[in-house]
């Protein structure tokens, strides 16, 4: 006989921590099944070739590849299996998911980001609509996220702060690099507003979680402390602690049983272990697998009510996926350049967060790019201190075109980096147009190793992706040079961000054009959710992470809602 | 992207990282010994003596006694040794690579390609009126480098994986067997994050 469950979670990052914590807080018997395995603190190193280099904490692609599709320039697709290509679109596969290894720069979406098809109209070439929530129905989560996941951070004014209902952040800002006051110095001359980058570390420690380490090496990796707010060290620990939640590791979700009425029954998983098949029941399933994976689960989920996959009744389910446009930029600040003072600063610091981002630009209005669009972030950060990426990118930055930097030149270009003087970098963060062909199908041919189709990603960057992310950058450009960088060079391309994903399930009003409503409930499986990032519709110019932690918070308490509070 | 974030793995420093792995069976794996100088992480003392000729070996375990000549002579132009700054030959970049080739944690075609970097060089030395890359003059070796580079986008990539590699040996933390004594780290005043990997995966306790 077969177990049964209140809720049976599918993943367990962002999307799945806060369901399963809810859930059981609530007196329901939770199980969360995730395919990777259940790593603690002490697993975590910031061995670069181990985390960085290999598929530590992903799937092989050999043996499970992904295949992708991309414009061939002629008016077709170019695809490719990702076994043995520069693509990989598995993003930490591990209790707690991708969220161990994300960096944590946290900021919410703003009141627009609810509104685009309205604040800005139609864009051609892309589907942009509005959410069925407003920022206001967000926003309480919002908070919560801070409290429950651990958010530092300072609260200053400015023109694009978004409506907060606690004046401060629950924890105090980490320390910062030197840079953050000569940002803070040089930017508001010109106008701008430097705000201090909300991150989801702890500055105190909390329960079984000790403070930041200050050991500089944060996004990729996983944190030994425990600081960094994960779904497992912030979240799943304390489900598991109520006694009413199971996280079963190494648990690989194969389909979604559904029903002669449509509705979902339970879940048949693997166990990676022994190979073996498993059948839970659950009277509520949640899917939160990441954007590419939780479609590719619902189209291989077929029943009787679904014949071309859970939920995809309108063959909604894949598409309008999302990322993150492609832009940054980098500047030099040679110590021969510097004031003796300066130089001495940048020199000594042993600071690792320089946490200043710039909204100024979150509303393009620019003569040149015609009527007011969305624009975005920019954010400000030290390079990642890992130094065979580093090497790598010195040997290859300007010389794509005929092959990479090598020999005595190479190792001249080490040395200046290291030893002339530091470097100032920003990261862009703009909206992913919606494309309804930029999507998540079933490979056709292409399996994993058990013979089960693939994920077939079709990706289509929008023009307009690649506008803002260099006009952002340009503005980033401008920032370093107001500091005195030298050097300064800006990057913007189409290139899809495969640690930044949503999208392939939106929600909305209309189940003909969306998967989920409101409540990330499936239009047809009333007991079958989405709490990952696939719900969202339009991207946003911030990174996903708080929005999706925010939104599962908001969902989990509509799924106690359904089953009715109390402890059974 | 900017090159030196590693967070985005579209971007182009990740190419073909990860490679199906060609094991050779039966071969004996031979451990390339280290110099004394590396080990006294005297550098100025390392660069001299790696002008020196390189040792002769025998097969690795995935590269063969010719590709392990030709290859280590491609690896120490790529990253040479100079006074007051170590190179490849110093952190033993060549044995790293055949190690690294023979992982089980290396997927994709690496493997493949550089034993292929090894052919297409000595083929252009051939051509050049020698047997191998190895018997080419300093001069001459850095010319064939960048021939292959530019012959073919095979020859790119074949180069760029090389490359790659030597990054990975004179970069990485020394318990992957490269970077010995943490020459090149300490060349470049670089801090290792904490907590480091004590052991690799699969080394007894």
């Amino acid at each position: 006989m077969s177990e049964a469950f209140d809720v049976v979670v599918i993943g367990s990052g962002a999307g799945g921590g806060p369901v399963a914590l809810t859930l059981a807080k609530a007196g329901k018997r939770v199980l969360v099944l995730e395919r990777g395995p259940w790593l603690t603190e002490k697993d975590f190193t910031k061995d670069e070739v181990t985390v960085c280099q290999r598929s530590t904490y992903t799937p092989s692609r050999d043996l499970e590849p992904h295949v992708v599709e991309v414009p061939d320039g002629a008016g077709g697709w170019a695809s490719q299996s990702t076994a043995g290509s520069r693509w990989d679109f598995w993003n930490g596969n591990m209790v707690g998911g991708a969220t161990n290894l994300m960096s944590g720069f946290f900021l919410r979406m703003k009141p627009l980001d609810f509104r685009l098809r309205s604040e800005f109209g139609p864009v051609e070439g892309a589907d942009v609509v509005d959410w069925p929530i407003t920022y206001e129905d967000m926003e309480p989560w919002y908070e919560l996220v801070e409290r429950e996941v651990g958010i530092s951070g300072r609260v200053v004014a400015h023109p694009r702060q978004e409506p907060r209902s606690t004046p401060e952040y629950p924890f105090p800002p980490l320390t910062e690099h030197p840079f953050a006051a000569w940002i803070d110095e040089a930017a508001p001359k010109a106008g701008l507003h430097p705000v201090p980058t909300p991150r989801a570390i702890l500055s105190k420690p909390v329960g079984k979680r000790l403070d930041c380490a200050y050991s500089g090496y944060c996004g990729s990796y996983g944190c030994p402390t425990g600081a960094k707010g994960s779904s497992r060290a912030a979240l799943l620990g304390r489900a598991v602690e109520t006694g009413r939640c199971e996280v079963r590791p190494l648990s690989r979700a194969r389909r979604v049983v559904t029903g002669a009425d449509g509705r979902a029954e339970g879940v048949v998983y693997v166990d990676q272990r022994t190979g073996e098949s498993h059948r839970v029941e659950a009277k509520v399933v949640v899917v939160a697998c990441q954007a590419i994976e939780t479609a590719r689960l619902l189209l291989l989920s077929t029943g009787p009510k679904h014949p071309a996959g859970l939920g995809n009744r309108s063959g909604q389910v894949g598409r309008n996926l999302l990322f993150c446009p492609d832009g940054a930029g980098l500047g030099d600040f040679p110590f021969a350049d510097l004031s003796s003072e300066r130089a001495e600063e940048l020199r000594s610091t042993t600071e690792t967060f320089v946490h200043r981002t710039f909204q100024d630009w979150y509303v393009i209005d620019d003569p040149k790019l015609g009527a007011p669009r969305k624009g975005g972030t920019v954010d400000f950060l030290l390079p990642h201190p890992n130094p065979i990426t580093t090497g790598w990118g010195l040997a290859a930055w300007d010389q794509v075109e005929d092959g990479p930097i090598w020999g005595a030149a190479l190792k001249d270009r080490l040395r200046r980096w290291y030893h002339d003087g530091r470097h100032l970098r920003f990261e862009v963060f703009a909206d992913w147009l919606p494309v309804p062909d930029c999507r998540v199908t079933l490979d056709p041919q292409v399996t994993d190793r058990w013979g089960i189709a693939s994920a077939r990603v079709r990706l289509f960057s929008h023009p307009r992706n690649r506008e803002a992310a260099a006009w952002l950058a340009e503005r980033g450009a401008d920032v370093l040079r107001l500091l005195g960088a030298r050097n300064v060079r800006t990057y913007a391309g189409n290139a899809a961000s495969t640690n930044l994903v949503a999208g392939t399930c939106r929600f909305g009003k209309d189940p003909a054009t969306s998967v989920l409503d409101r409540d990330c409930r499936m239009h047809d499986a009333d007991n079958v959710y989405v709490t990952d990032g696939s719900f969202i519709p339009t991207g946003g110019s911030v990174p996903y992470t708080w929005t999706i932690y925010a939104n599962a918070f908001r969902v989990a308490d509509r799924i106690v809602e359904a089953l009715g509070r109390g402890t059974r | 992207m900017d090159p030196t974030t590693p967070d985005d793995p579209a971007s182009p420093i990740r190419l073909d990282r990860r490679a199906l792995l060609a094991r050779l069976a039966g071969v004996a794996a031979i451990g390339a010994p280290l110099s004394a100088a590396v080990l006294s992480g005297c550098v100025e003392r390392v660069a001299r003596l790696s002008a020196a000729p390189p040792p002769s070996r025998l097969a690795g375990r995935v590269l063969s006694r010719e590709e392990w000549r030709t290859l280590e002579a491609a690896l120490d132009r790529l990253l040479p040794s100079e006074p007051g700054a170590p190179g490849a030959n110093d952190v033993d970049a060549i044995g790293y690579l055949d190690a690294t080739l023979a992982s089980p944690d290396v997927e994709g075609p690496d493997p493949a390609r550089v034993r292929t970097a090894a052919r297409r060089l000595d083929a252009i030395a051939v051509e050049r009126g020698v047997a191998s890359y190895a018997d080419l003059l300093v001069p001459a070796r850095d010319e064939v480098l960048l021939a292959l580079q530019k012959a073919d986008a095979e020859g790119l990539r074949c180069v760029e994986r090389l490359l790659y590699y030597a990054l990975e040996a004179f970069l990485g933390d020394p318990v992957h067997g490269g970077n010995k004594g943490e020459v090149a780290w300490t060349w470049l005043g670089h801090v290792p994050g904490e907590p480091r990997l004590r052991r690799r995966k699969g080394e007894p306790r």
